[in-house]
This record gives structure tokens, C-alpha cells and sequence, in this order.
């Protein structure tokens, strides 16, 4: 299995972002990979500055996963409750960055087996439709490319 | 609000995201910023204010005039966490299939039930 995996992430609705992808190893491992504490940082992003990883995984539950700052950028956390969960198909849960309660992401998470493997369908519901366009202006779309491209000029190569 | 929120607050505006692309270019007065758009040099002023107490730009003083440029060190934090935002959703899943390997490789999975050969 060479090829890379296909990754689809797209806008439905009002609020919502759509993340797709085919993983070839069945559901209760990813699972066990997406919800274990002691796993969580090996994937997440930026594991060398993960500083905090704690899971309560049972609805009425939470989760606090916290980044310690570098040089380059300050320190951030994510955290918020657990809504639902069904091992190993269906999980549900709230999550707001730097403690900001105001303006939580509601994100449901779905693994369903196919043949060998398990797809995921990734469900970030935003608390608006402002909200949803600033985290995709912020970080997915073409038309910021030019904008970034200009900025990672500017930077002093390393 | 932690500067990187402000950041990102202060990008959120397709005015402020404006003045910071052509503040790309090179420094600029306040008027030479305002004239491609149609709103009034104080809404300029403002967003510009956004800009500055989010870390993003700064004011230089030479003489009388005050143009406004890029604050490289602001950029630089904020260019560093949108790129990770940016390939953060590939990169995780392309870790998430490793540390799968490495559990298959510890515990071959059972053949579920009803599909033995």
C-alpha cells in the first residue's frame, strides 16, 4: 500500500467543515490511537512541544491537551467537554483554544470499517458561519496563499 | 487575548488582511494605504491600530511622517503557526498511520469474526 491516503476536507452548510480520510487498519485501533493519552502525542501536532495530555473519555467527560511556547510562538491549549462516546465507531465533543467558552467547536467523529481499514468522517461544526470563515481564511484556503507566500518572504531564512 | 489570538482576530478583516498584503511590499503612509480602498483614512486609521496592537505592523517615525511597515517578528510568529495549521491535518494522519504500524507490529490484529478463512 503505497499510495497516500486521500484526504478530503470540505465545506457543508452554514458552519460546518467535512474532514474525510481512509485509514488501512480497522476501527478499534484507531480509535485506541485517536483517544490513549499515552498515544495522543505522538501524532498530534507539534508533539515535541505537547506539555499537557489528559482525557477523561465517558460523555459528561473532558479533555485538556496544552502546547508549551517556543521562541517562535507563544503557548496555546485546547480543551472542553466530552459529549458522547460509543467505542469504537462515535465520539462527540466541544473544543475551545485557549479557554475562549464563548466560541467552542463541536466536533463529531465517525469511524466506520471498510474491508481491512476504517474511514473516518471528521465533522467541525463552528459556532458560526463568521467563525467557520475566519478558521478557513486563517488556514485553508487558495485565496490567502499570496498573502502568505509574501509574509514567508519576509521571514529571515533559517 | 494572547497576541497569537489577536493575530488571528486582526486577520479575520479582508481590510486588514489588505493593508498587511500591500504592506508586504514596503512601508507605506496611512494615506498611500487608504487610497485603494473606499472607506475613510480614520476607518484606515483603525484597522491599522488593530494591526499594530496585534504585533503585526509597526508605526516608524522619520521627521513629521509616520509610516506604517511589517513587524518581522510578529510575522514570523504568526507565519509559524498558520503553517502548521495548514499541513497540520495531512501531517497528523500521516503520524496517526505510524503509530498504527507500530501497533500492528506489537499485536497483529485478530481476523474479526465471521471472516476466517
Amino acid at each position: 500500500m503505497n499510495q497516500r491516503p486521500i484526504l478530503q476536507v470540505a465545506q457543508d452548510g452554514e458552519t460546518d467543515i467535512v474532514v474525510r480520510r481512509d485509514f488501512s487498519h480497522p476501527p478499534e485501533r484507531v480509535w485506541q490511537v485517536m483517544t490513549d493519552p499515552a498515544l495522543i502525542p505522538h501524532w498530534m501536532a507539534s508533539a515535541e512541544t505537547m506539555s499537557r495530555c489528559e482525557i477523561d473519555l465517558r460523555p459528561g467527560g473532558s479533555f485538556y491537551y496544552e502546547w508549551k511556547g517556543t521562541q517562535a510562538s507563544p503557548g496555546f491549549h485546547f480543551s472542553g467537554p466530552i459529549l458522547a462516546v460509543q467505542a469504537p465507531h462515535h465520539m462527540q465533543h466541544v473544543e475551545f483554544f485557549n479557554g475562549d467558552t464563548a466560541s467552542g467547536t463541536t466536533i463529531t467523529t465517525d469511524l466506520e470499517a471498510r474491508g481491512q481499514g476504517t474511514r473516518m468522517v471528521m465533522v467541525m461544526r463552528y459556532a458560526s458561519a463568521e467563525a467557520r470563515a475566519a478558521a478557513i481564511e486563517i488556514g485553508m484556503t487558495d485565496g490567502f496563499d499570496a498573502v502568505y507566500d509574501r509574509l514567508e518572504a519576509l521571514l529571515p531564512t533559517a | 487575548m494572547t497576541s497569537l489570538d489577536r493575530s488571528f482576530a486582526a486577520l479575520a478583516d479582508p481590510v486588514r488582511r489588505a493593508l498587511l498584503d500591500r504592506l508586504a511590499e514596503g512601508e507605506a503612509s496611512v494615506q498611500e494605504l487608504a487610497r485603494p480602498f473606499a472607506i475613510s483614512q480614520p476607518a484606515i486609521s483603525r484597522h491599522l491600530k488593530v494591526l499594530e496592537e496585534a504585533g503585526l505592523i509597526e508605526t516608524r517615525i522619520a521627521g513629521t511622517a509616520r509610516p506604517r511597515r511589517l513587524k518581522p517578528e510578529g510575522v514570523a510568529a504568526l507565519w509559524d503557526w498558520l503553517g502548521r495549521y495548514r499541513a497540520q491535518w495531512e501531517r497528523q494522519f500521516e503520524k496517526m498511520d505510524c503509530v498504527l504500524e507500530g501497533l500492528a507490529e506489537a499485536a497483529p490484529a485478530k481476523v474479526p469474526r465471521g471472516e476466517e478463512k
